[in-house]
């Protein structure tokens, strides 16, 4: 130990006890301390242990499983148990100190789990995180409890929520169940709570909730009615089919409404009827005073088939009653024997809708209804529906048929006169209608106007007539051109220059003294006549002579001549019989060109100014003519014409020398060989005849026919001419017109099929309404398929409450 | 004297001449600071054993295990190894370590039948294994750390991995407080 180092001093004093402790104790204190504290802190926050009973314990987990209020964890499960008899599961929960005053006999617990419903899938969470037990309670401290009776379902009404619980009473539930919606306007606005039998077991209790602020809207005017599933229903109206929603077909659904107004607010626990439907809910504010409906009898004559229990009975179309059901009762004649069955049909009436009083009893109606009768009321059966062939009974007011009495005694109840039936009426019109339609001659109609739209398609389409109408437009073209050419416009005016000359002329020679010289010139004339006058007293022989002559005239042999005109006009008849006649027409038409041609041409168009010309050189002569004081020389010739007449007066003072001239002058004729004349005569006419025979003559007929030709070829003309085209397009009007009316016929086959279509629809539609029918099937099958489903989705949801793990492990 | 940080050999003074630490021929109230620190260490072990050490939350549900859990859990699941090891780990070498560090603070006080080479030997295990004690916090650690998947799965800490940490900590500390000379003062004492 030499090389060791030095001997260490060590000193055995003992320090105080306050320097030998070391500051490290501290840290345990410290340690110890804090646990302490924190074991305190938690033995003084575990909470209140309390304890819910449920059926079952399915997902709830000790240690695990919370305990939730308004989905915030407010404690945890701590065991699981079961209650001393066995029969249910005791859950022991910490819950937390600050809530337990609020646990008391309102308080609820359920087990939160996967739900499906039809109207959605809720509390999905749960299938991952485990199910938890949830809580309701209001905002109220009570008497704070530490057991609790667990609810196998969600309620679905929160504690404390805001609105109105009231009750339903419906013949039956129906399709109705828990949670179902109940429906404003198609809005969720409450659900359905309960469903209970009521204690009489006669109808169903529904307890529902309506959450603020729609339960504001009920009044006691208020009236629900069942939404559940569809209805099918064969009304008056035809088919109606409703379905509201598949939640309301699947699980039901409950609507309503405010009927009238002035309804009074409604309280809590308020009792509502529920209807089958809406019509029904809506109608029943006229069945406030159902108690003093009314029942009658009616016994119809003919069929009723078609007419069912719940038929209306209307009143002028207003809905008064139904009908009730049908009956028949064996009526006994006179002698006691059973004679016949009569057929009832019992209906139910409303007085109220009769515009009787509310305060009406059973007599007054019946002494109304006495008294209507004697007024013509009666009842009848009308059709509702043409296409189901349903019928209703009408009320109607027939006064001028046979007096009818009012049975009010009748059993089972007061009878109502009939009136006969006014579906045999609809049915007999419909058989007139159709038989008159039946009669009409369609098919002679139809052929008559095909053959004419045949000739008229015929006509139209023949192409000489197409052409005519261009020629009489080009000849229009030409004349209007003429007219419109400057010399023919100006040729009015050149008219009126020459009147005006013409009228200064008159002027003229009205001045001029020349009617005095005419007055003068007549006097003369007078004179001459007196000579003349004197003259003819000669006649007489004249005659006499002339008789004579005639004498000879008659004796001269005519009847040859006659024949030999015979065979003239026979010539002639041969003329005209020859072709060459018979060509005539040609030559008019070459001649009608050449005038067309005449027109066209210059010359002619020429013509207007010559005319013009011409007017202009008149207008001057008759100016010369005016100049030249040719009146004054007009007035000398009618001197001069006074002096011829006194020439002739002169000269009639011979006359008688002259009648005695001719006097002997017929005398030498009477002595004239008029035989020779006569014979001279028919050498002429046989001249004649030879020449009519001969070929010139014969050509003439050649030329009249060439002229003829002429006119067929403007008409040839004129037929390619537009005129034929107008026509034409006429015709082609007519033929459209035609095929309009061909298309209108052909329409007639397609709209007979498709009535006969509406026809089998209809019958199709009925046969479906029978009860063994395909739609029947269908329906039936359609039905069983949503309730199968309806079924399938439960027991899935059944299965997912049951296992909600079963999603995520596969079983 | 030898310094205990520097090991610089040099004369009795208050401090090192070197490093300026604080120079002692024996560490001051040394087993008082090694009893204080293990009572510390073993009353932080308890919460750190009936605590959950781990919080996992898998698709919403949320589970706590604690140390002595996670063990039967694993064994439950056939993972024996793993098992073994944590326990090992977690509970068997702190418990040992208590126990050495107690058994080797008394032995200071009464005679045993070790020989101080043994217990010489028993100190060095005890001081090299503590750190390993740690095993436990570090997979919680980087557990936390890695499992973050937000609903699907994460793992959270619980109170007991501070607690372990904590007690671990203590424990190495009333190990490093204990000093090695002391066992040779009681053998030069037996000798003499």
């Amino acid at each position: 130990m030499t090389d060791g180092p030095a001997e260490l001093e060590v000193s055995d004093r003992r320090p105080p006890i306050w320097a030998r402790v070391s500051v490290v104790w501290f840290i345990p204190l410290f340690a110890l301390v804090i646990s302490l504290f924190v074991a305190w802190q938690n033995y003084t926050n575990r909470g209140v242990l309390v304890s819910i009973s449920f059926e079952d314990a399915a997902g709830i987990d000790a240690g695990k499983t919370v305990v939730k209020f308004r989905d915030v964890d407010i404690g945890l499960v701590e065991s699981v148990g079961f209650s001393a008899d066995l029969n249910s599961v005791t859950v022991k929960a910490r819950v937390d100190q600050n809530v337990a005053p609020y646990l008391d006999a309102d308080a609820i617990f359920w087990v939160a789990r996967p739900r499906v419903t039809t109207r959605g899938i809720s509390e999905i969470d749960t299938l991952v995180s485990g199910v938890y037990i949830e809580g309701s309670w209001d905002n109220r401290a009570g008497e704070a409890r530490t057991e609790f009776a667990g609810m196998e379902t969600p309620p679905l009404v929160r504690v404390g929520a805001d609105g109105t619980f009231i009750q339903l009473r419906a013949p039956d539930a129906g399709s109705l169940a828990a949670g179902a919606p109940i429906l404003y306007k198609g809005i969720e606005v409450g659900q359905i709570e309960d469903l209970q039998l009521a204690d009489g077991g006669d109808h169903v209790i529904v307890d529902a909730f309506v959450e603020a602020p729609h339960n504001t809207r009920l009044t006691n005017a208020t009236r629900f009615w069942n939404l559940s599933g569809f209805s099918l229903s064969f009304g008056a109206g035809g088919v109606e089919l409703d379905v509201d929603s598949l939640a309301s077909l699947v699980e039901g659904g409950i609507g309503f409404a405010t009927v009238y107004s002035g309804g009074t607010p409604i309280r809590d626990g308020h009792v509502f009827e529920l209807f089958e439907g809406e019509a029904e809910a809506r109608e029943s504010i006229f069945n406030r005073r159902i108690a003093s409906e009314l029942r009658l009898s009616i016994a119809f004559d003919g069929s009723v088939k078609g007419l069912v229990a719940g038929a209306p009975v209307t009143y002028r179309g207003v809905a008064v009653g139904e009908v009730e059901n049908l009956t028949a009762t064996v009526v006994e004649d006179a002698d006691g024997q059973l004679s016949d069955v009569q057929l009832l049909t019992n209906i139910i009436i409303s007085p109220g809708k009769l515009g009787l009083p509310d305060t009406a009893t059973r007599s007054d109606t019946l002494d109304f209804l006495e008294a209507s009768v004697a007024g013509g009321l009666r009842a009848r059966i009308a059709s509702a529906n043409i296409l189901t062939g349903s019928l209703l009974v009408e009320l109607v007011e027939r006064p001028d048929e046979t007096l009818a009495t009012f049975d009010r005694d009748a059993e089972p109840f007061p009878l109502l006169p009939t009136s006969a039936s006014a579906v045999e009426d609809f049915a007999a019109t419909a058989e007139g209608l159709f038989e008159r339609v039946n009669a009409l001659p369609v098919e002679e109609l139809m052929t008559s106007t095909v053959s004419l739209m045949n000739s008229l398609d015929r006509l139209a389409s023949d192409e000489a007539a197409q052409g005519t109408p261009e020629a009489i437009v080009s000849l229009l073209d030409d004349t209007r051109a003429l007219i419109n050419s400057e010399n023919v416009q100006a040729v009015p005016a050149d008219l009126r220059a020459t009147i005006a000359s013409i009228n200064t002329m008159l002027d003229e020679i009205n001045t001029g003294g020349a009617v005095a010289n005419l007055l003068a010139a007549l006097e003369e004339t007078r004179a001459v006549a007196e000579d003349i006058n004197k003259a003819t007293d000669t006649l007489p022989e004249l005659v006499t002579k002339l008789d004579s002559l005639a004498q000879k005239a008659i004796d001269l042999p005519l009847e040859g001549f006659i024949a030999d005109t015979r065979g003239l006009v026979t010539s002639a008849d041969e003329l005209i019989g020859s072709d060459a006649v018979k060509a005539v027409p040609e030559t008019v038409a070459a001649l009608m060109t050449d005038t067309r041609a005449l027109i066209n041409s210059e010359a002619l168009r020429a013509a207007p100014g010559e005319l013009q010309a011409a007017l202009a050189r008149i207008n001057t002569i008759l100016a010369e003519f005016e100049r030249s004081g040719s009146v004054a020389g007009l007035a000398s010739a009618i001197g001069d014409a006074q002096k011829a007449a006194a020439n002739v007066s002169t000269a009639s003072e011979a006359l008688p020398k002259l009648v005695s001239d001719v006097e002997e002058l017929a005398a030498k004729a009477a002595d004239l060989p008029l035989d020779e004349l006569v014979t001279s005569t028919r050498g002429l006419i046989e001249t004649a005849n030879g020449l009519l025979a001969s070929e010139d003559v014969r050509a003439l007929p050649g030329s009249l026919g060439a002229a003829l030709d002429e006119i067929q070829n403007i008409l040839a003309a004129l037929e390619e001419g537009g005129a034929v085209t107008n026509l034409n397009s006429a015709l082609s009007s007519a033929a459209t017109a035609s095929d309009a009316v061909a298309t209108a016929v052909k329409d007639l086959p397609a709209l007979a099929e498709r009535l006969n279509r509406l026809a089998a629809q209809a019958g199709a539609t009925l046969s479906a309404y029978n009860a063994d029918s395909d739609f029947n099937y269908q329906t039936r099958a359609a039905l069983r398929e949503i309730a199968e489903a309806a079924e399938a989705v439960s027991s899935l949801s059944r299965a997912i409450e049951r296992r909600p793990n079963s999603l995520l492990i596969g079983r | 004297m030898a310094c205990t940080r520097c090991m610089k050999v040099q004369p009795p003074g208050r401090n090192c001449q070197r490093c300026a630490a604080p120079l002692h021929a024996r560490e001051p109230n040394s087993l008082q600071r090694v009893w204080a620190w293990l009572a510390a260490g073993i009353l932080l072990y308890i919460p750190a054993n009936t605590y959950p050490m781990l919080r996992t939350s898998t698709l919403g549900s949320t589970s706590d295990s604690t140390i002595v859990g996670g063990v039967i859990e694993l064994v439950h699941y056939g993972s024996y190894g793993v098992a073994f090891i944590v326990f090992f780990a977690s509970i068997v070498i702190p418990v040992l370590k208590f126990v050495a560090i107690a058994y080797l603070a008394l032995s200071l006080k009464r005679g045993v039948e070790t020989t101080t080479h043994q217990r010489l030997i028993l100190f060095e295990v005890v001081e090299f294994i503590g750190r390993w004690s740690m095993i436990d916090v570090f997979v919680v650690a980087i557990l936390s750390a890695l499992v973050q998947l937000d609903f699907v799965a994460s793992v959270n800490p619980g109170p007991a991995a501070a607690c372990f940490a904590l007690s671990v900590a203590f424990t190495m500390l009333s190990a490093q407080s204990f000093d090695p000379r002391l066992i040779w003062d009681v053998a030069k004492k037996e000798r003499t």
